[in-house]
């Protein structure tokens, strides 16, 4: 048992042995400090007045006392004497004059003036020399009360040191901790939270000035609840005085009152002022300690109040707006380097990753001195700045509404924060596929790790909800941005019971050694049995699907299936698809459903080619079937094939049109009676439009286009090689445009430009691809031109080292007459909004075509696609992933499909997918399966949305499925799905979900992922970060509710925001009023929009360079501004009153940041 | 009836323990819920149900103003007060020292209305009093609290300001005592009573009113009172510096003379929880041991809810 280490000096005297009970009390709002203590009134001691006292608490002095009063107490039989700190000085000593303060006096020489008027030794350790007084005197009261009101005028607090000294000063908010209570040391605690002290307006009546200033806080009942804070002085004579204390008064009073009270063992070794880091039940985090009452006594031991972040009513703004003590930081969140932070006096970073076990990091917040993060590998770490370690988070099971579990390594983290009572507050997604959806989690637990919910993220029922990013303005009150899932599409179809068969092996289609009998082992978990994406694309086939061999037949690619028709019409019953026979040649091969089962329609062998040919496009109007192939070269050159089945499968009539094109690969489509074949070479492109109602080809009946035509539907052109335009032309509504250029079929005049290979942003501003090709003109006509791009689109290279390129294509719309020696950037402009140009454009990885369906969009597919694979280089621009350099996986590369989650096949084969670039030599856009596993190949995807193409993957996700025919035997169909959400509006719009009270609100519908940001509690802002020509939509609430939300038009790009409050005065004609603002950083700069009106979007904020993260503290007129640069990477700070930025990157990690988090309670 | 207690709050379960307090004379009545769970925070509105499983009332619809978190055992304490809470936080402050908040030629229940508008509470009933202010000059007000505004007004005519327990706010002539027309709203007889107390006093007893207007303005009433000595006056100042006629502030005299110069009979009762009784109800008593009986005025009532079960303190006068 330990004893209780206290000593109490008296005339230089241990009397703690006679002490019956004692008591120390610390005070910051009052700066007095006092004692009481007891003794037996046997004890002889000659206790005085005015005798000092000195109490050792664990051998710590705490300062010097002076008696203020004895009381004797028989019944008790003690001796009760109460003493006060140096202050008592102060509130004894009565100033017996009256001083004239003369106009422009500084508040700190009168104070001064008073301590050394009553002997008090003082250090003055605020900033400055306090306020100008007006005239006016003062005396004729204790020092104490005069002092006070200089204070307060100063925003000043006073305390006495142990040394008896006056210390007068301004607090800074955080700073080094100097005590840690654990729960074993906490005997009880308490956490008040109330609005007792809340302002929102605060008005200052001057001397002929009046100054307003207002803010909205979330707890206000609502718009009409002003709980305004007056200050009416004559001796505020300017406005800029009575301004900033309007400011000062709000950014004190607009929060909650939020005190934390506990009782703990023992004497501490704190004092007022002091931070200490509690982890305790109802409250886990750094605070500050405002009152102390420390007590001893023979029947209870020692044990010690604690009173954290009181606020005092008379006096307000005494936090410094410096937080530049020891133990405060600035951390960051790399994308490869984990986190790192740095003092906030420092310029040197330094790891903070202990036990981090992900160093890619999409998400971080701070508060209090609780961390939490978001890593690449789906798991959320938490730390303390006194632990300094991170421990994953252990989640346990989710459930969701049908009450499927999902276990611990089944869902992805995906965003985080921190609440107002430092709860934390985690969005998870499931990683895999339940019923066509993936389904979320919001898991909030205590600092200390402590569940306190799981939620499942619903609204009305509907569960396909994703999340892409969460903030929370106040305790279980979040603001939750989602996505849906939808299906890509069916990727590969393979046939009944055979497991990929391996080359060589005999196989028969439709029932192998392994037919039904695998129905186990296809609906098992590993597969869960997914509905058909849409009812059009359904694959039906029977057990009697024919008796060829398809080993013999299968390579890389071989299987082609069209199921298109001219006029829309889905043939449910057939398959129709080109087989690859080895040394025998292509085979056509068509198949219908019957009652019988599925029996041969059409089955030829396509001339003589061999088994390398290969199958470029196949399209069947219902009549005819068009083929092209590639030669016995593979893009030496293509030949078209057209063969029309006449009288049915008994007597088939084929033509072989024989039309060779003199290019490398194709694409075929039949649009009414015209066939519209795509070819290019290296250095062109070529669409040729044949007129078929004569029933042959014809090459001079190659049209030309009349202008005015739209081409409405065209299938893609297949990409089969790198570099080349492998897009497709989609229409693309030029209404009301006559100036912009692009890539579509105008009748009359095809004008065709490949504008660039890769817009994707780099962080600050939009990149185009290099086109080394220049244009080449192929077609005149009435003035205008058929082009084409060319050359190695995609090798573009900025040189920043951060080019993260992809091939990504991009067709605009060129009316005819406009088009040659365009320049790219002169087409388009920075800050034009070219997206309200383009309605539809991509490119397809397909080559199975379904009726109506729209290809993926590769300018952001592509980049997501980069998600899927393993062992790349990737770098995080803003919220999308981009892959640097050409990585083909092999099979140790395959983690998985989803790149968090292996994914295996039902034989435990790692399903990975294979991205090449336009880098590489054979680059193929597509999927397939690791080398070495050839016939493996995903064939290809397409998105099967109703929706134009515009579909961002955020995240795919492979699942394998059967598709169970009414005859019983199965077709194994891989599907693709996608974590995506449509960018136009209506079908698939992302949602912005209002989480409180235990429930989900759809509050927002937005046309882009969308991040959210509640700095500040109000307002939210929902904005999605430029990508490309993608401009930045911004909305914003300052309720949360439904139609609550305020879309602002017109906005250009943004890469980072936060919303603070500032009265600046700096930098390029910045709003120079104290307000909240929304800062936001540019390809050109740094801007803050007013919240009052959310105008001032020219407000410009000094910054010379091109900013993507930002940070903003959230206290002082001023705040610490934190900014990230890219090319090279810098990190750059602002200090209060400062008017320019720092650079601050010593041993700044080479990794991207991905976030910038100073700790909210600054 | 069921004996099952049952109590409810908006976004709140697992409830430990209630109390709701209302008084005539509060600005708004309070409610404390402990909880194990809740969702609530400051600000958030909330509605308090409480009774029997079968039979319950809503007693409660207000704000939330405090929540304190304690440990060991972990419990939530939420104190919320009701919807006039809004009037009493909402401080008028015109941007325009020189141009405040000002009206000339109204009512007392307009200018009680208008001001009631500027917190948001706009659900407003009232008797039309006989009083117009800013004839003279226009009431101006600024620098004070709706409630606090508001209030002096009340009191200056004796009439009465409160807001019951759906928001809706009420300026009305309401007594605190039976009055003409009021009409029970349930009978306590003594096998519902658990104990009972009776008090007469002449505490709050003033037989002479004098108030002061603005412009040298001032009345006096007063009366002889039976429970004083002869000849002896209690009085009360009231001073109403928008009065500004001579006649309203003989009016506002003699109102206040017929409220206050009254003997106070009060007594307090402790029943087994009834949450159908609000304050400034009427109800009747049948009690035999005291001789409280009759029709009483609930001048303030207090709802105990819990572990130890369900009780309704109310105090009564005539």
């Amino acid at each position: 048992m330990a004893l209780i280490d206290f000593e109490l000096y008296w005339d230089s005297k241990n009397i703690a042995s006679n002490v019956l009970d004692y008591s120390r009390e610390h005070n910051i709002c009052t700066g007095i400090s006092l004692v009481s203590f007891s003794v037996p009134l046997t004890d002889d001691n000659d206790y005085t007045i005015w005798d000092e006292v000195i109490p050792y608490e664990n051998g710590n002095k705490k300062g010097s006392f002076f008696i203020s009063d004895l009381e004797r107490n028989v019944p008790k039989g003690a001796l009760t004497i109460r003493c006060q700190d140096g202050s008592k000085r102060l509130v004894d000593y009565f100033i017996p004059e009256m001083y004239e303060i003369q106009d422009g006096d500084y508040s700190g020489a009168w104070v001064e003036t008073i301590l050394n008027a009553a002997g008090v030794s003082y250090s003055i350790e605020a900033p400055g020399s306090g306020v100008i007084l007006p005239a006016h005197t003062i005396g004729y009261d204790s020092a104490y009360g005069i002092l006070m009101t200089l204070l307060q005028q100063s925003g000043w607090y006073m305390y006495f040191n142990t040394s008896n000294r006056a210390i007068i000063g301004s607090l800074d908010r955080d700073g080094a901790i100097t005590d840690t209570l654990d729960t074993t040391e906490i005997l009880s605690i308490s956490r008040e939270q109330s609005d007792k002290m809340l302002r929102n307006r605060a008005l200052v009546y001057g001397n002929g000035v009046t100054v307003e200033e207002e803010v909205t806080t979330p707890w206000n009942y609502d718009a009409d609840d002003d709980r305004t804070v007056v200050i009416a002085s004559p001796y505020i004579r300017t406005e800029a005085v009575a301004s900033d204390i309007a400011s000062k008064l709000l950014n004190e009073f607009a929060v909650l009152s939020d005190e934390k009270e506990m009782e703990v063992t023992g004497f501490r070794n704190v004092t007022i002022g002091d931070r200490v880091m509690v982890r305790g039940s109802v409250f886990y985090g750094k605070g500050r300690v405002t009152t102390l009452v420390s007590k001893m006594s023979s029947g209870k031991g020692a044990t010690t109040t604690l009173i954290l972040d009181q606020r005092c009513p008379r006096l307000f703004t005494y936090y410094s707006p410096y937080y530049e003590g020891v133990g405060t930081y600035v951390y960051i969140g790399t994308w490869g380097n984990g986190v790192y932070r740095k003092p906030l006096w420092s310029s040197t970073w330094e790891e903070y990753n202990q036990g981090l076990t992900n160093s890619f990091i999409k998400d971080l917040y701070v508060k209090d001195g609780v961390l939490v993060c978001v890593a690449d590998n789906g798991f959320a770490y938490r730390s303390n700045e006194v632990g300094n370690a991170w421990l994953r988070i252990w989640h346990g099971d989710f459930e969701d509404s049908d009450g499927v579990v999902h276990g611990e390594e089944e869902v992805d983290a995906i965003a985080c924060s921190i609440d107002a009572f430092n709860n934390i507050i985690i969005g998870y997604n499931y990683s895999g596929i339940d019923n066509g959806i993936m389904n979320s989690w919001v898991y909030t637990i205590t600092g200390a790790g402590v569940e306190i919910s799981k939620e499942h993220v619903t609204t009305s029922g509907n569960s396909n909800y994703n999340i892409y990013d969460l903030d929370t303005y106040d305790s279980g009150r979040n603001v939750i941005s989602c996505y849906p899932t939808t299906a890509s599409g069916i990727t590969f179809v393979t046939i009944s019971g055979v497991d990929y068969p391996a080359l060589g092996t005999t196989y028969n289609v439709g029932y192998s050694s392994k037919a039904q009998t695998e129905t186990s082992v296809y609906n098992s978990d590993v597969y869960t049995a997914l509905p058909v994406p849409e009812t059009g694309n359904t694959v039906e086939l029977n057990t009697d699907f024919n008796a060829d061999t398809l080993a013999t037949r299968i390579y890389e690619g071989s299987i082609y299936c069209s199921y298109g028709s001219e006029d829309g019409e889905t043939l449910d019953n057939d398959l129709i698809y080109v087989e690859s026979m080895a040394g025998d040649g292509l085979y056509l091969r068509h198949k219908k459903m019957t009652g019988a089962g599925l029996v041969d329609f059409y089955n030829l062998k396509i001339g003589g080619f061999t088994f390398t040919s290969e199958l470029i496009s196949l399209y069947y109007d219902g009549t005819n079937y068009y083929v092209i192939v590639s030669g016995s070269v593979f893009g030496a050159g293509s030949t078209f094939y057209h063969y029309a089945v006449e009288g049915g499968v008994s007597t088939q009539t084929v033509t072989d049109m024989g039309y060779t094109y003199p290019q490398t690969t194709g694409h075929v489509t039949k649009i009414g009676s015209k066939l519209y074949i795509y070819t290019h070479t290296d250095s062109s492109i070529t669409l040729k439009i044949i007129d078929f109602v004569s029933g042959t080809i014809d090459s001079t009946q190659e049209e030309t286009l009349e202008a005015g035509a739209v081409l409405t539907e065209i299938s893609p052109i297949v990409p089969t090689n790198s570099g080349y335009m492998a897009c497709g032309a989609y229409l693309i509504d030029i209404d009301g445009y006559s100036g912009c250029k692009g890539f579509t079929l105008i009748n009359g005049t095809l004008t065709v430009e490949l504008i660039t290979t890769s817009a994707y942003p780099k962080g600050l501003s939009l990149i185009y691809g290099n086109e080394t090709g220049g244009i080449v003109t192929t077609t005149t006509s009435n003035g205008s031109s058929l082009l084409a791009c060319t050359g190695s689109f995609g090798n573009y290279d900025p040189g920043d080292g951060n080019v993260a390129f992809k091939s990504q294509f991009y067709l605009y719309v060129t009316l005819d007459g406009t088009m040659t020696g365009e320049v790219l950037e002169d087409i388009f402009p920075l800050g034009t909004p070219y997206a309200e140009q383009i309605l539809d454009y991509g490119t397809s990885f397909s080559m199975i075509n379904y009726t109506n369906t729209v290809p993926i969009n590769s300018k952001y597919g592509d980049g997501m696609l980069a998600e899927l694979v393993s062992g790349l280089v990737i770098n995080f621009y803003n919220s999308e992933r981009v892959l640097e350099g050409t990585v083909t996986l092999t099979d140790a590369d395959a983690i998985g499909i989803t790149g968090i989650s292996p994914r295996t096949d039902d034989t435990d084969n790692s399903l990975a997918i294979r991205i090449q670039t336009s880098r590489g030599d054979t680059e193929v856009w597509g999927i397939s399966y690791p080398t070495g596993t050839v016939n493996k190949k995903l064939i290809g995807l397409n998105v099967l949305g109703d929706s134009w193409s515009g579909t961002i993957l955020e995240r795919f996700h492979i699942v394998m499925n059967l598709i169970i025919s009414e005859y019983g035997s199965y077709i194994r169909v891989t599907y693709l799905y996608n974590y995506s959400i449509s960018e136009g509006y209506g079908g698939g719009a992302s949602s912005i979900l209002h989480h409180h009270d235990e429930v989900f609100d759809r509050v927002l519908s937005v046309s882009h992922l969308s991040r959210v940001e509640i700095s500040r509690p109000n307002p939210t802002i929902v904005y999605n970060v430029a990508s490309g020509i993608l401009l930045s939509n911004l909305y914003y609430s300052f309720l949360n509710t439904s139609g609550s939300f305020t879309d602002l038009l017109g906005f250009n790009s943004i890469y980072g925001l936060r919303v603070f409050d500032a009265n600046y005065s700096g930098g390029n004609g910045a709003d120079e009023s104290y307000s909240r603002y929304v800062g936001y950083t540019t390809p050109s700069g740094v801007y803050m929009l007013n919240t009052a009106n959310m105008e001032g979007a020219s407000n410009q904020i000094g910054f010379s360079g091109a900013p993507i993260q930002m940070e903003v503290a959230n206290y002082g007129l001023n705040p610490y501004m934190f900014l990230s640069t890219s090319g090279p990477q810098q990190f750059y700070q602002r200090n209060p009153s400062a008017v320019d930025f720092t650079n601050m990157s010593i041993n700044l990690p080479s990794g991207l940041i991905t976030i910038i988090r100073l700790d909210d309670a600054l | 009836m069921s004996n099952f207690l049952y109590a409810s709050a908006t976004s709140t379960s697992n409830i430990q323990q209630v109390r709701f307090s209302e008084a005539h004379n509060d600005s708004a009545p309070m409610v404390i819920i402990d909880a194990r769970t809740t969702s609530l925070t400051i600000g958030d509105s909330v509605t308090v149900y409480l009774g029997y499983v079968g039979n319950n009332s809503k007693i409660f619809t207000g704000y939330v103003k405090n929540i304190t978190v304690t440990s060991p055992p972990t419990i939530k304490k939420i104190t919320a007060y009701g919807e006039m809470i809004r009037a009493v936080d909402y401080f008028i402050a015109s941007s325009d020292p020189d141009n405040p908040f000002s009206r000339s030629n109204i009512a007392a229940e307009t200018l009680v209305h208008d001001l009631m508008a500027l917190a948001g509470l706009n659900n407003f009933g009232y008797d039309a009093t006989s009083f117009v202010f800013g004839v003279q000059n226009a009431v101006e007000v600024n620098l004070t609290a709706v409630y606090d505004f508001c209030s002096m007004i009340a009191n200056t005519l004796a009439w009465h300001l409160y807001a019951d327990k759906n928001g809706k706010v009420w300026f009305v002539e309401r007594k605190p005592y039976v009055m003409g027309g009021d009409s029970s709203v349930a009978t306590i007889t003594n096998s519902s009573i658990l104990n009972a107390s009776y008090l007469e006093s002449e505490r709050d007893l003033r037989n002479r009113i004098v108030v002061y207007g603005g412009d040298g303005i001032s009345a006096v009433a007063s009366a002889v009172s039976p429970y004083l000595p002869s000849g002896f006056y209690k009085s009360v100042v009231a001073s109403a510096w928008w009065i500004d006629t001579q006649s309203m502030a003989n009016l506002a005299a003699s109102y206040n003379l017929t409220l206050l110069n009254r003997l106070t009979k009060e007594a307090t009762i402790t029943i087994m929880g009834n949450a159908a009784i609000n304050a400034r109800d009427v109800i009747t008593v049948a009690e035999v041991n005291t001789g409280i009986s009759g029709d009483w005025y609930v001048y303030g009532i207090e709802h105990s809810w819990g572990k130890s079960g369900f009780t309704t303190t109310m105090t009564l006068r005539q």
